[in-house]
């Protein structure tokens, strides 16, 4: 008995590290988080503060992407600007432009609440109703088109995202000027499928979907994705594919509500009746 | 046993503070997080008794643990710096002791410094990608990961040795 002890004694050093490597493990391998469950009460003070400082921190580390993204959108802006276009007829024989008048307003937006894990995915903007943001507007992101308006408040608005069950548009194939109906089907957020595209349309791998003038919620030439798989079903004579879509919904920040303002005038003309 | 003092006790607190707060964040070329904060347990006095070492070293893993939430691997790999400790140090003195008043730069000079600092960076971060990984069949692998951070933390420590002057070097 004396022996083991002092062989124990002896190794103690040891038998102290094989005693932190099993807490250490016995940490890692408890389905119960021991950290979050035992600790959270005395640590959580702290490491929300820290977090926070630690966000803060983190957001320096992207600044420099953000003033790319900043630079891109201001170039895009600013070609849009009236210095920009040059003047079709000298200012004095004609006032009034009647060959430019606008279709589209832009209203800038910042997504305060997002989600992309669910089966209907919503989006949150800090601007609503005061702002001139009604329901049916369509909303985009400098990379392309990301939902529609569903409701507005007088000063938020949420807007039912491109990944939802319910969303639906008008995709245009840059290359062959074919439409297909792309929507999400669920799952991963950084894909959608594109549907009832014709056979003859040559669908293939890498092409690009634009929104199309179908729509009457999003301008046209508006970006949804890129093909990165193509099918062909054998019932019918219709091809789909897969897309790999623009916009990175894990990480929008701002984006653009579009308004259509000839949008009334045109659901009257397309509801109205053929008077045969 | 030499107490730790005041001085040695921010700088603790400010290599963990800058461990948690910044160099978690940075990914150096898409894969490597460097780690300094072992250098804490490194460069505690050497004439600190081996078990209370040990024991230090587990608690700083684990408030890095519970700081990044990662439950055990860091508490994991800094406990093997801490068992492994004392054999480092004895690589580095002579037959006739330590011929160097501290564990530091300046104390050690470069070249026995860089060789005691890589070797307990590198440990804890292959037993860190070791049981980060959950296998061992990865091993290869490991080394050179943990080869390509220890050298990435390792510089960042030498950068800030020399940064912080010749005062605050000597005296961790």
């Amino acid at each position: 008995m004396k022996r083991l002890i002092d062989l124990l004694f002896r190794h103690r050093f040891t038998l102290l590290f094989l005693f932190l490597q099993a807490l250490a493990l016995g940490t890692l391998y408890s389905s119960a988080h021991y950290q979050r469950s035992k600790w959270t009460g005395w640590t959580s003070e702290v490491e929300n503060s820290l977090f926070s400082w630690r966000s803060d921190l983190r957001s320096y580390f992207s600044l420099k992407q953000w003033n790319e993204q900043l630079r891109q959108e201001n170039a895009a802006l600013r070609s849009l600007m009236k210095e920009s276009h040059f003047e079709l007829f000298s200012r004095d024989s004609l006032q009034i432009d009647t060959l430019h008048n606008r279709q589209f307003q832009y209203r800038a937006a910042r997504v305060i609440n997002n989600s992309i894990s669910m089966e209907n995915n919503t989006l949150t903007l800090d601007k609503g109703r005061v702002h001139g943001i009604l329901p049916g507007m369509g909303v985009v992101s400098e990379k392309g088109i990301v939902g529609v308006v569903l409701s507005s408040s007088a000063h938020y608005s949420t807007v039912l995202s491109l990944l939802h069950s319910r969303f639906s548009t008008s995709g245009h194939i840059r290359s062959t000027g074919y439409f297909g109906r792309v929507f999400w089907p669920g799952g991963d957020h950084r894909r959608a499928r594109i549907e009832d595209v014709p056979i003859e349309s040559r669908l293939s791998k890498g092409d690009l979907i634009y929104s199309s003038a179908h729509s009457s919620v999003f301008p046209p030439d508006q970006w949804i994705g890129r093909i990165s798989l193509v099918e062909r079903s054998e019932a019918t004579d219709f091809l789909s594919g897969e897309l790999q879509l623009s916009v990175d919904f894990a990480d929008l920040n701002s984006v653009y509500v579009v308004q259509n303002l000839l949008r009334a005038e045109r659901d009257s003309l397309e509801s109205l009746k053929p008077a045969l | 046993m030499r107490q730790l003092g005041l001085r040695e006790m921010l700088q603790i607190l400010g290599i963990w503070i800058a461990q948690v707060v910044v160099l978690n964040e940075v990914e150096l070329l898409s894969f490597i997080n460097p780690y300094v904060y072992p250098i804490i347990i490194l460069m505690l006095p050497v004439e600190s008794k081996r078990a209370p070492v040990l024991i230090a070293a587990f608690v700083l893993g684990f408030s890095i643990d519970l700081m990044e939430q990662s439950s055990g691997i860091h508490a994991f790999a800094c406990s093997w710096v801490g068992f492994l400790r004392p054999r480092l140090v004895r690589l580095v003195s002579t037959q006739r002791g330590f011929d160097f008043g501290a564990l530091s730069l300046r104390d050690m000079g470069w070249q026995k410094f860089m060789f005691y600092a890589f070797s307990g960076l590198w440990i804890h971060h292959y037993f860190l990608f070791v049981i980060d990984e959950h296998s061992l069949s990865g091993w290869l692998f490991h080394l050179l990961d943990a080869t390509y951070t220890a050298v990435f933390s390792l510089l960042i420590i030498l950068m800030v040795q020399l940064l912080a002057g010749r005062k605050t070097a000597a005296s961790l």
